[in-house]
């Protein structure tokens, strides 16, 4: 009365295999692939032996490269006054009294200010991406041919290719300020993704808010949703920001944001969701409390989808999949039974449930009711996915 | 990020130079309007890309291959892909299968180069995620199972990873794969078939399956 191994082995891997993504390198990472998708690209036509050529000359020298060169291509950097080797990933926090040197083997050196923090996400030969997670930061970044720095502070993103500035970030108010002190750097964030270019003496202040609930703003009054603009910004004209809404659950489940789908639910109350949310919101909250291992919370909402939209096609999906939730957990009569009502209702997933409902009634032991399912099965899904062990079934 | 922000740029002083204040408020656009954007080269819709599809696409890089290493390059070799050949879409509707098919091909392509550099010398070890924690059995579970998923072909071992661990329907998986739903089925049980022959071998791997159950 188990599921399959393969069903296991995805419990096991969606359990144990660690996919997350902080905020700030989804940033670097978005930064990046505009930076790379709007670079003009230069497609030519080769002849096909030439193209052969520079293969196999590249490919002679990725082998050599790694062989022997790869141990001294990567910029390496040491920390604090003591000169440590310093590690990529690790988060490096100056005390309260104190700057904190990060010195790059190429000559650039970060200062981390007083109380601030910083980690070193990723280094190559030419290229450096770093986090400021917090405070201040004093960049000297030695100008290189080709070289590249990316500098990341919670949404924001700063290329750099030599320079000076300092920059600010606090992550409890979301300002982000930069102060060039020589050259210019283009600054990208959310929907400032095209880049300002800061440059020379120029400074740049930004604060990011997040929209929240608030009373209406009485008529004539102004409106109070402006955020606070950073405090070296004069805005004259400043105007409200458009309003936002939050990313629907569809959205984060997409992301992969399952853990804020079942916050929601449960901060607005399981009950009131199930009773008032729609079926697709629902479906989404079934996933979402299924991938994050909340067999309980997905099953309640599945059967409100049953109980609240009968015979739509959110009901009979809701069927085969407490149907499969059952089957995960052993339960193989409850699972038939779901099968079955999926079966009834005409699901366009028929092969599967009933290769699965087959399956569930042979780990039950129930021999006769499998072999009559596995020629049922066989009669209306001869190239079935589970033809092969329903015709094991059989013999 | 999801909220509204304003941005504002003003030089030392102040006094001598305009001051600007932009306001960039974000919005999620239709489907066929990001595609045209992306394809006219709009930074703003490739970035909207990477916002609603760079989890996604992450994860199953990384659920696939076993480990973040190089999971970003993949993920930025993904969508470069997808922007490049977004143009030749015919179906909007079938946008999201599009992005799943580029990365589905692009995480096939990366199993076959790490088998490559293994045999060639160049790597030395099938390499796994951590898993979170220090639980040594989970680790070395997690361990054999990916050994166990490398002894399947390339196109096997995603489909399997597609569809138990991310869950994918299969009419889902047959349209990112460019194929039909029975040729789905049939990869799918083969490869069932030929995990759980693998994993029937190997006591520690069916040991720790039988923890999840």
């Amino acid at each position: 009365m188990m599921a399959t191994d393969a069903e296991l082995a995805g419990r096991a891997l969606r359990e144990h295999v660690p996919v997350d993504s902080s905020p700030t390198a989804h940033a670097v990472e978005r930064a990046r692939l505009v930076s790379a998708a709007i670079e003009p690209r230069q497609d030519r036509w080769l002849p096909v032996a030439a193209i052969a050529f520079v293969t196999a000359a590249l490919a002679l020298a990725l082998v050599v490269w790694q062989r022997f060169g790869s141990g001294r291509d990567a910029l390496a950097f040491t920390v604090g006054p003591d000169v440590r080797d310093g590690q990529v990933g690790l988060y490096y926090a100056a005390t309260a009294d104190a700057e904190l040197p990060l010195r790059f083997s190429d000559g650039s050196v970060v200062l981390v200010q007083p109380r601030g923090g910083v980690r070193v996400h990723r280094t190559a030969t030419r290229e450096v991406a770093l986090f400021v997670e917090t405070g201040r930061a004093q960049f000297d970044v030695v100008h290189r041919e080709g070289a590249r720095w990316d500098v990341a502070a919670g949404p924001y993103t700063v290329n750099v290719t030599g320079t000076a500035f300092d920059l600010d970030w606090d992550p409890e108010t979301r300002k982000f300020g930069l102060a060039m002190r020589s050259g210019s750097v283009t600054v990208r964030g959310p929907g400032i993704e095209t880049g300002v270019v800061v440059k020379d003496a120029e400074r740049f202040a930004s604060q990011v808010t997040v929209d929240v609930e608030r009373p209406a703003t009485p008529t004539g009054a102004a409106p109070s949703a402006v955020p606070e603009p950073a405090t070296s910004v004069r805005a004259p004209s400043i105007k409200p920001p458009a309003p936002k809404a939050e990313p629907s659950w569809a959205e984060l489940l997409a992301k992969g944001e399952y853990g804020s789908i079942v916050r929601a639910a449960e901060e607005r109350g399981v009950d009131r969701t199930n009773a008032e949310a729609s079926a697709d919101e629902l479906r989404v909250l079934a996933d979402a409390a299924r991938f994050s291992g909340r067999s309980a919370l997905a099953q309640r909402a599945l059967l409100a989808v049953r109980s609240r939209f009968p015979g739509t096609k959110a009901a009979t999906g809701a069927a085969f999949v407490i149907g499969r939730q059952f089957d995960g957990s052993g339960d193989m009569r409850s699972a038939v039974t779901w099968y079955d009502r999926y079966l009834a209702e005409g699901g366009p997933l028929a092969a599967e449930a009933a290769g699965r409902k087959m399956l569930a009634l042979r780990r039950m032991g129930d021999s006769a009711a499998s072999r009559t399912a596995a020629a049922d099965y066989l009669k209306r899904f001869p190239a079935g996915p589970y033809a092969q062990q329903a015709r094991t079934i059989v013999r | 990020v999801t909220g509204s922000f304003s941005v504002a740029k003003v030089r030392d002083d102040a006094g001598s130079s305009p001051s600007s204040v932009v306001e960039l408020p974000r919005g999620r656009n239709p489907d066929h309007v990001l595609l045209r954007e992306i394809i006219e080269g709009r930074p703003a819709a490739i970035a909207e890309l990477f916002d609603r599809y760079g989890s996604l696409v992450r994860r199953m890089l990384t659920r696939t291959l076993g480990s973040a290493h190089d999971v970003d390059d993949l993920a930025q070799e993904t969508f470069l892909t997808v922007i490049r050949r977004c143009r030749t879409l015919r179906d909007v509707d079938a946008f999201d299968s599009f992005v799943i098919g580029v990365a589905i091909r692009v995480a096939k392509n990366e199993v076959r180069k790490r088998r490559l550099r293994r045999m060639v010398g160049l790597d030395q070890a099938v390499e796994v995620a951590a898993a979170p924690g220090h639980d040594p059995i989970a680790r070395e579970g997690v361990r054999r199972l990916y050994l166990a998923l490398d002894r399947l072909d390339a196109a096997s071992r995603v489909l399997f990873v597609l569809r138990h661990v991310e869950e994918l329907e299969l009419t889902e998986l047959a349209k990112a794969d460019a194929c039909s739903l029975a040729t789905v089925k049939r990869r799918l049980a083969r490869a069932e078939q030929r995990f759980e022959a693998i994993a029937a071998g190997d006591p520690v791997l069916r040991s720790f399956l039988r923890r999840q159950a």
